[in-house]
């Protein structure tokens, strides 16, 4: 190389494109995959929401780089964990390689999931590999907001599509349903969603109705969101904008960095105008009350 | 300088498109690169040649739905619409940004009628201007009942012909590949007195879903691009090197810099990567200093000296 190309970061760096080695996968449900990432170049971090950019292709000329959200980061160790289903030719390139094997990673991407300050009464609701967000967004209210009562919602077709494993490994106590019913609530989560959005804002009106100073510590103040097009719109339809909610929103995506508006999402601003915003860099996460599911 | 001192010596790299100078050939393609500002959170993008912006609309354009995006063997199909700001929006944010990246830049205009043209170049000029014009004639008509531009001639050489009238600034077509003979609109665009020809723009394709029989994309059709289409790419780009003199930006599926010498040995005076973006991130860089590798390689003090140097005798 002999260009000055290489040698000039740009002042205010926000994106990195790293080697990153895998040392490890598992699969912990059918065709679900934790994949363990070395990315010893990295020193920044990441919040719950985030995602990496990965080239799952050994050629110049194959796929574009497949987003991921981040399950897990271990900052001490530089070591990223993504949970990932296999669904198309990158995915079962991924899951075919060894440990070892050198892996281009774009990073950091995308917004973070916002929870209030004084949250007391948090729910993350999930279904299928949304999961994946949701697990990290509770492990850092956990290590973060102790006082706060998180409830976790788990939705998927049957009981291996839960990720049971990944719960009991993270000590996270979940509800569960299927809509097979093999395991927890016969039906949609956002069935158990519902149940108990209904209960504490009786609750909440009860409360308010004796004392408004005990308001704030019965319903929800705050819900997360991440699954299917059609549970983020029923959860968008139960909570109402009763209280501050968020989706993490998915959308296919090519440059990962907000350039190409290929992965845009209807918003409705606060003054009704439509907007398209990019998933990728305006994004993930979005206001849910803000959101046009079109399907 | 002799044969051995260029040998050694760092290439030149700098190409001359109408009145403005690149310091290298290596640009990136619009539609591809925002405004510029994001991935100058990721690279300095004052080292490129030059910056293609996203197209630019007199009013703010929402796009088309999703799913935009649908990925193919080594390439990918896009339907964007065009979304953006608009013209106003354009000056009062994007301008500024733009000026401050440390490269040239060229916007690239879009209309549904000739006058659309002419308002945004207006509005620019107006506001202190461009460096330059990138003409996007793959887009709708809507006077002439929604075909492509670059597919009737006749419109063409009008909105060429118009915009050449009110702008002395580096005019630039950028070519529809999806005609018969492409070497007509490059004939057009030199005569009309254009500066250069970006050549190509995506070609129309499709995908569908066999399981629902609906089109991968929210409309039926898209822009294929990426290195499944750069074999029709260079030979466009030779096709109108044979035709006009004036520059040619050559596109489609540069990820490496083999790949953009191919263009510039094919007639390409420079070069636009733009799905290959998505291929490699740090592709551009390595296109420059790979091109640079291969004229010290070959003792070649300028990289004009390639363009246009295929040997093509043995194929005839």
């Amino acid at each position: 190389m002999n260009t000055e190309a290489q040698a000039a970061p740009p002042k205010n760096r926000r994106y990195f494109h790293l080697d990153c080695a895998i040392i490890g996968q598992r699969e912990i449900a059918q065709e679900h995959f934790v994949i363990r990432l070395s990315c010893p170049e990295y020193d920044g971090d990441f919040s719950p929401g985030q995602f990496v950019n990965l080239k799952c292709d050994d050629t110049p000329y194959g796929r574009l780089y497949r987003p991921f959200s981040i399950l897990r980061y271990h900052k001490h160790s530089r070591t990223i964990e993504i949970l990932y289903k296999v669904v198309g030719s990158g995915t079962m390139w991924l899951k075919e390689q060894p440990e070892g094997t050198v892996l281009k990673i774009l990073l950091p991407l995308g917004n973070a999931f916002t929870v209030p300050n004084g949250a007391r009464r948090v729910a993350l609701v999930a279904g299928g590999v949304g999961i994946a967000p949701m697990i990290f967004l509770a492990e850092h209210l956990r290590n973060t907001r102790p006082q706060a009562d998180v409830l976790f919602l788990m939705g998927a077709r049957a009981k291996d599509g839960l990720c049971i494993p990944l719960f009991e490994e993270a000590r996270i106590d979940a509800e569960y349903a299927t809509e097979d019913g093999s395991f927890g609530h016969n039906g949609l989560v956002t069935d158990l969603l519902r149940q108990r959005f209904t209960a504490s804002s009786a609750e909440q009106s009860d409360a308010q109705a004796e004392s408004s100073d005990s308001a704030q510590s019965q319903g929800f103040d705050y819900i997360a969101c991440c699954g299917p097009t059609a549970m983020m719109a029923e959860v968008q339809h139960i909570v109402e904008g009763r209280c501050k909610a968020e989706a993490s929103l998915e959308e296919r995506m090519a440059c990962g960095i907000g350039a190409c508006f290929g992965c845009v999402q209807t918003i409705r601003e606060d003054d009704g105008t439509i907007a398209r915003a990019t998933t990728c860099r305006d994004g993930p996460v979005f206001p849910l009350d803000k959101v046009v599911f079109e399907q | 300088m002799n044969h051995e001192q260029s040998k050694h010596a760092i290439p030149d790299l700098t190409v001359r498109i109408g009145s403005l100078e690149l310091k290298n050939p290596v640009t990136v393609a619009s539609g591809c690169f925002g405004y510029g500002e994001e991935y100058n959170e990721f690279f300095d993008v004052g080292l490129l040649g030059a910056i293609f912006t996203k197209a630019v609309s007199k009013e703010p354009r929402l796009g088309n739905p999703t799913p935009r995006l649908w990925e193919t063997p080594a390439g990918m199909l896009n339907s964007i619409g065009l979304q953006n700001p608009g013209v106003v929006t354009f000056i009062k944010e994007k301008i500024p940004i733009l000026n401050s990246l440390g490269t040239t830049w060229i916007v690239n205009v879009v209309g549904k009628a000739i006058r659309d043209y002419v308002a945004v170049v207006m509005e620019i000029e107006k506001a202190g201007g461009a460096p330059g014009y990138e003409l996007n004639i793959s887009c709708p008509n809507v006077e002439g009942e929604g075909m492509e531009f670059g597919k009737n001639p006749k419109v063409v050489e009008e909105l060429f012909t118009t915009l050449r009238s009110i702008t002395d600034k580096p005019l630039i077509g950028k070519l529809t590949p999806n005609v018969t003979d492409i070497t007509l609109q490059a004939r057009i665009a030199e005569n009309c007195g254009l500066d250069a020809i970006s050549v190509i723009n995506t070609l129309s394709g499709m995908a569908i879903d066999i399981e629902t029989r609906k089109s991968r994309l929210a409309k039926p059709t898209g822009g294929l691009s990426g290195p499944a289409i750069r074999p029709i790419a260079v030979r466009m780009v030779w096709e109108c090197a044979n035709v006009v003199k004036i520059p040619i930006i050559g596109q489609g599926g540069i990820v490496r810099a083999e790949d953009a010498i191919e263009f510039i040995i094919a007639g390409a005076t420079a070069v636009s990567i733009g799905t290959g973006l998505w291929l490699d991130p740090d592709c551009p860089m390595n296109v420059i200093s790979g091109i640079s590798d291969y004229l010290a390689r070959n003792g070649l003090a300028h990289v004009g000296e390639l363009t246009g140097t295929a040997n093509l005798d043995s194929a005839t």
